[in-house]
């Protein structure tokens, strides 16, 4: 194993020209796709650069997930569709996943005979489609038989799957939109964390912490600094 | 002998990929630097044109920029050939075959094999210093034709270095085996290596072995036969590891047969292919070797092959395969979960001092994944975010940095659980309550937490550029993200804060509408509006706000007081010995703000005519400065003509004074430096240094400059936001991993993926490279040399085409459209055709060795084009430069399209 001492480490990172507009291209990026509107709207007025897409798509995005998260399906479907039929129509599997998402709901709400009827008419068909949407489904009818659900199942019901259901949601939305459908700095963590787990195997050097010199990052610090005085 | 000059141009930019040649001529070469602009050197080399070539040039090389930005590229590229130090010792070869009483003797064997004299430790060094240390600017060569020495003596080289021909008369079984290796062993950086071999004559017996093997393979041995080689053998189609344990791999092969060879580097494994059909992956970890060298063995009498080493067109699709490959990294990539981002927020979402009445804190604190838990240097260092400081706590401020401290030390001691860092901080997340039926808690999703990291990321960088209104806006949408439609629901109780009740901020005197942000987010609030005021002022030119706000914040950074050391020696008590030092940021806003003035008297109608006297201030200013300097009457004082050059003058001399003997000489050079502008009657027009103080760009750069002095001298961060470093990171990760054999990394380009600006002047893919004749024959008729046009849909142009292609075996620039630019040959008459090649990408544009007609006729006033204009002028001032290829993407296709 090569191992790299950490000066030369820096200096090959001091030789990575990393530029301001790059950084500024890849934030404002984040901020359309994260759906930062108002953050997307400060960040172009303050660095200059210009949204790569009209602004308000963000926000109907914003409310679209905001539905999920509330828990109203029925509003994200209809919101969706208004913005473009097509994202769940092209889709069998986010479609299902709506649904599916529709019946947690019911089950969250304690309806159990609404769960049952909604299953039946509207995901059993589905699920005969696809074996993987049988099987999911099945996941989640089992959902009705325990008071408790057992530990496999029960992050069903949690924040978890609406943040799940509103992600896909979200990416299929920018998809149609031809927009990448995740943000590029998350393509970059993942090249990081790749690059360093590969490299792991091969090196040893210096990994990058990224929490130092975060600002704000040390509230102690700040305190000493004392700007407030 | 013709001796004709190649130029290079060798982009570089922001980590990925550079560029570099290898060429294996046994010629002298000399090489000059013309630095054409920061980014791009044009790298002229000399070289006889006796000797073939390498006719491709390959893109291996991947590594970051040089060091310092502003430097031209150092590139050299050593001379090959005879010196070239062949590849280590063969003895075994000999001794093998010493028991055969009737082959030649072992003198004979090692006559041409070994090159007298070499020795092979050094060529063993070079390896070592190469993998161990390497440096970003080493050539690294590919193979390009067998090796001129080492080679079996019973094999004999065309002139071009690819044809092999047994010439011994065999008849003694295995010991009349001869093997030749090409002429460098295969970078692991390329991802991909493939080559062919045509069997153009199967010989007597047609005992063919085409393979690969290490530096030390016996030279008498075929491929495969010897551990630490491997080799497809045509006679039975079977594919031997260097065991003498064979396998049934593929078809047998002979005359009129091509097979290819290719190590694949993501795989580990090779694969072979037969007339342009994958055969299929054979010799699994294989690139766990080493160096790996192309080699080939011969048998029998009169076998007879060729080998391409990607002169011409191979037959097999390596394009697609790469691009499969490209693809299927990209894939995995694509999937890898970022579980152990060093910067995760694992969701440790805390109510604390719930009983306070003034609202709870929230603490997101970011500790690294299971992975970044077990590293020892992460868990020291493991840092919070602290979301809230809602409450008013300013009377026990102490009392709360011990109550962090004891909170960080039971952080830690969660950590210290050792791999269950993730889970153990998972559960402390649970104690937050849950809502409705079945919700279990804050759980959060992947994607949530990487979610949320990620936003400390782009807050940090926010507020590294002190964008007070992105930093706002991004804190409270971050923070309210999960509620319901902004009401505060479910979501929002589970983050646990109530941000439609302002808390009591830190700081009073921010406006009500920010203080609910900068009360949730415990930034710096203030050093960022100061940050930005500081900025904003600067970019408009107003140097003295600036400096006041400096000066109120961060008073240490304009001046210290330093003791004087003769004074002390005087008197060491007088307290008057003290003296103020200016520092450089004093320096440079000063000297900015002269700028100003000058700039702004330049402006007023009185502007010209005042050019003499100022000369005649800037010789004085230019001197040796006096004690006194203001007082000094040493010329007389120029009568002002205006309000604005008084004032200029003035300041001038206080300038000096305050800084002409700074201990610091790039101060003392910077004052003398603006001074001179006053030299010019219209300053806006100096060049040279000048140029850059008086230019659009030097506010922006100040301002930038200034920012980061201040976080890094006071408020002791890091000069480069945690994205930046996020960034360098990956490059040279990406960079080290392509050298240490990870071959995927060959296919991961860090500005593929993020994307991002043109870092030099026309593409980041953007490369110029020569083309030899060999590849190129129709193009340039040596008799005349007068290019000819290639037509559109010919062969030509579309081998043109693959040849450019087969340089993206590497991968970097599928997709991109191609440009080529052709510069005549020295001597060629002007001429401008251009055509348009079957594939409608490529633009020929022919031109002569004028290179000012190259810019007047082809610019059109873009800076782009300009500066490409340059570059091709000064390749083709000093002379020859003939062919230039240039690939660029669409960005550089759009600026160009004009051209």
């Amino acid at each position: 194993k090569i191992s790299i001492p950490v000066p030369e480490w820096n200096r090959r990172l001091q030789q990575v020209r990393v530029t301001k507009h790059d950084l500024n291209q890849l934030v404002m990026d984040y901020l359309v796709i994260e759906g930062y509107k108002e953050a997307a709207e400060n960040f172009s007025r303050e660095s200059g650069l210009q949204p790569p897409v009209e602004l308000n798509s963000i926000e109907e995005r914003t409310l679209i997930r905001n539905a999920i998260y509330r828990g109203d399906i029925d509003d994200a479907i209809n919101r969706t569709n208004e913005l473009n039929p097509e994202v769940i129509d092209s889709n069998p599997r986010l479609f299902f996943h709506l649904q599916q998402q529709r019946l947690i709901e019911y089950i969250r709400a304690g309806d159990i005979e609404g769960a049952i009827v909604f299953a039946q008419t509207n995901l059993a068909p589905r699920g005969t489609e696809n074996p993987e949407f049988l099987r999911e489904l099945e996941r989640t009818m089992t959902l009705l038989a325990f008071d408790n659900p057992p530990e496999d199942i029960a992050p069903l019901l949690g924040m978890g799957q609406r943040q799940k259901t509103a992600n896909e949601l979200n990416a299929a939305i920018l998809a149609s939109q031809n927009q990448g459908k995740e943000a590029k700095l998350a393509g970059l963590m993942r090249m990081l964390t790749w690059g360093e787990a590969m490299l792991d195997e091969r090196c040893e050097y210096p990994h990058v912490d990224l929490t130092t010199g975060l600002l704000g990052s040390d509230l102690i610090k700040q305190e000493d600094v004392g700007l407030d005085a | 002998m013709i001796v004709q000059e190649d130029t290079l141009v060798m982009p570089y930019f922001i980590s990925s990929s550079t560029w570099t040649e290898g060429r294996d001529s046994e010629s002298k070469m000399v090489n000059r630097h013309i630095q054409v602009s920061s980014q791009v050197s044009l790298i002229t080399v000399y070289h006889d044109h006796h000797h073939p070539p390498l006719s491709h040039v390959y893109p291996i090389l991947r590594t970051g920029a040089p060091s310092d930005g502003q430097k031209p590229i150092e590139y050299t590229i050593p001379s090959l050939g005879v010196s070239d130090p062949p590849p280590g010792t063969r003895r075994r070869n000999t001794a093998r075959h010493s028991d055969s009483d009737t082959s030649p003797t072992p003198t004979h064997r090692r006559g041409r094999s070994h090159p007298t004299g070499t020795p092979p430790e050094h060529d063993g060094k070079e390896f070592k210093a190469e993998r161990a240390t390497p440096d970003p600017f080493t050539p690294i060569f590919i193979p390009a034709r067998w090796h001129a020495n080492y080679h079996s003596p019973f094999l004999t080289m065309s002139s071009d270095g690819l044809s092999l021909t047994y010439t011994s008369a065999g008849g003694h079984g295995d010991r009349d085996a001869a093997t030749a290796l090409a002429s460098h062993p295969i970078p692991p950086h390329v991802g991909v290596y493939y080559y062919e071999v045509e069997v153009q004559d199967k010989g007597l017996n047609g005992y063919i072995s085409i393979g690969l093997c290490k530096q030390d393979m016996p030279l008498g041995r075929l491929p495969g036969w010897e551990y630490g080689s491997w080799g497809y053998h045509g006679d039975d189609g079977h594919a031997f590891t260097g065991t003498h344990a064979d396998t049934d791999y593929g078809p047998k092969f002979s005359t009129g047969d091509t097979i290819g060879c290719g190590v694949d580097f993501t795989t580990g494994a090779a694969f072979y292919t037969k007339n342009g059909l994958m055969i299929g992956p054979i010799f699994p970890e294989l690139t766990q070797h080493g160096p790996l060298w192309p080699c080939v063995g011969l048998r029998s009498p009169n076998e007879c092959i060729k080998a391409n080493f990607g002169q011409k067109d191979f037959l097999f699709d390596v394009d697609g395969y790469v691009r499969r490959r490209k693809d299927t990294v990209l894939r995995e990539v694509e999937k890898w979960a970022v579980r152990a981002l060093p910067l995760s927020v694992s969701a440790a979402v805390k109510l604390e001092d719930e009983d306070a009445p003034g609202g709870g804190n929230v603490v997101v604190r970011f500790t690294g994944g299971p992975k970044a838990a077990e590293d020892a240097l992460f868990r020291r260092r493991a840092r919070r975010l602290t979301l809230g400081a809602a409450s008013e706590r300013t009377p026990k401020k102490s009392s709360k940095r011990e109550s962090i401290a004891s909170r960080a030390a039971v952080d830690s001691s969660a950590a210290e659980d050792g791999k269950k860092g993730h889970k153990a901080s998972n559960s402390v997340v649970s104690l937050s309550a849950g809502a409705g039926k079945g919700v279990t808690g804050v759980e959060r999703s992947e994607e949530d937490e990487l979610r949320m990291a990620l936003d400390a990321l782009v807050l940090d960088y926010l507020a590294h550029q002190a964008l007070v209104g992105s930093v706002h806006a991004l804190a409270r949408e971050s923070a309210t993200r999960d509620r319901e439609d902004g009401v505060p629901g479910e979501a929002a109780s589970v983050i646990g804060m109530d941000i439609s009740r302002p808390a009591s901020a830190m700081d009073v005197d921010v406006p009500s509408t920010s203080t609910t942000e900068a009360g949730i987010w415990n930034l710096p609030m203030n050093s960022i509006r100061a940050r930005r005021e500081i900025t904003t002022h600067i970019l408009a030119g107003s140097i003295d706000p600036a400096m006041e706000l400096i000066a109120l914040h961060w008073p240490g950074l304009l001046r210290t007081r330093a003791v004087q050391e003769s004074a002390i020696e005087e008197d060491p008590t007088d307290g008057e010995a003290e003296k103020e030092v200016y520092s450089e940021l004093s320096c440079r806003l000063e000297c900015r703000k002269f700028v100003e003035l000058v700039l702004a008297y330049s402006a007023s109608p009185l502007g010209s005519p005042i050019s003499p006297v100022s000369t005649a201030y800037t010789i004085h200013a230019g001197q040796n400065p006096p004690s006194s300097p203001p007082a000094s009457p040493s010329i007389p004082a120029p009568t002002p003509p205006s309000q604005e050059l008084d004032e200029a003058f003035s300041f001038g001399r206080v300038l000096h004074h305050r800084y002409s003997d700074a201990a610091n000489p790039e101060m003392r050079a910077l004052v003398s430096r603006t001074f001179s502008l006053l030299g010019f009657a219209r300053p806006e027009e100096a060049g040279g240094d000048l140029a850059v103080l008086v230019g659009p760009g030097a506010r922006e750069e100040l301002a930038q400059w200034v920012n980061e002095v201040i976080l890094l001298g006071a408020e002791g961060h890091s000069d480069r936001p945690a994205l930046a470093r996020a960034w360098a990171q990956t490059a040279t990760v990406m960079a080290q991993l392509g050298q240490s054999g990870g071959g995927k990394a060959a296919f991961i380009d860090v500005r593929e993926v993020v994307g991002g600006e043109v870092v030099f002047a026309w593409s980041p893919y953007a490369i110029a490279f020569y083309l030899h004749n060999d590849v190129y024959p129709a193009l340039l008729s040596p008799s005349t040399c007068r290019p000819t046009a290639p037509t559109p849909g010919t062969d030509v142009a579309k081998r043109t085409v693959r040849s450019i292609a087969s340089l993206g075996r590497l991968g970097w620039f599928w997709g991109s459209l191609f440009y080529v630019i052709t510069v005549g040959y020295r001597g060629h008459d002007a001429g401008d055709d251009r055509a348009r090649t079957a594939m409608g990408i490529i633009v020929w544009v022919w031109g002569n060795d004028a290179g000012g007609d190259r810019e007047g006729g082809h610019a059109g006033g873009d800076r782009k084009d300009r500066l490409w204009g340059d570059a091709v002028a000064k390749a083709v001032g000093c002379g020859g430069v003939h062919t230039l290829i240039v690939l660029g993407d669409h960005r550089w296709v759009l600026g160009a399209r004009e051209w």
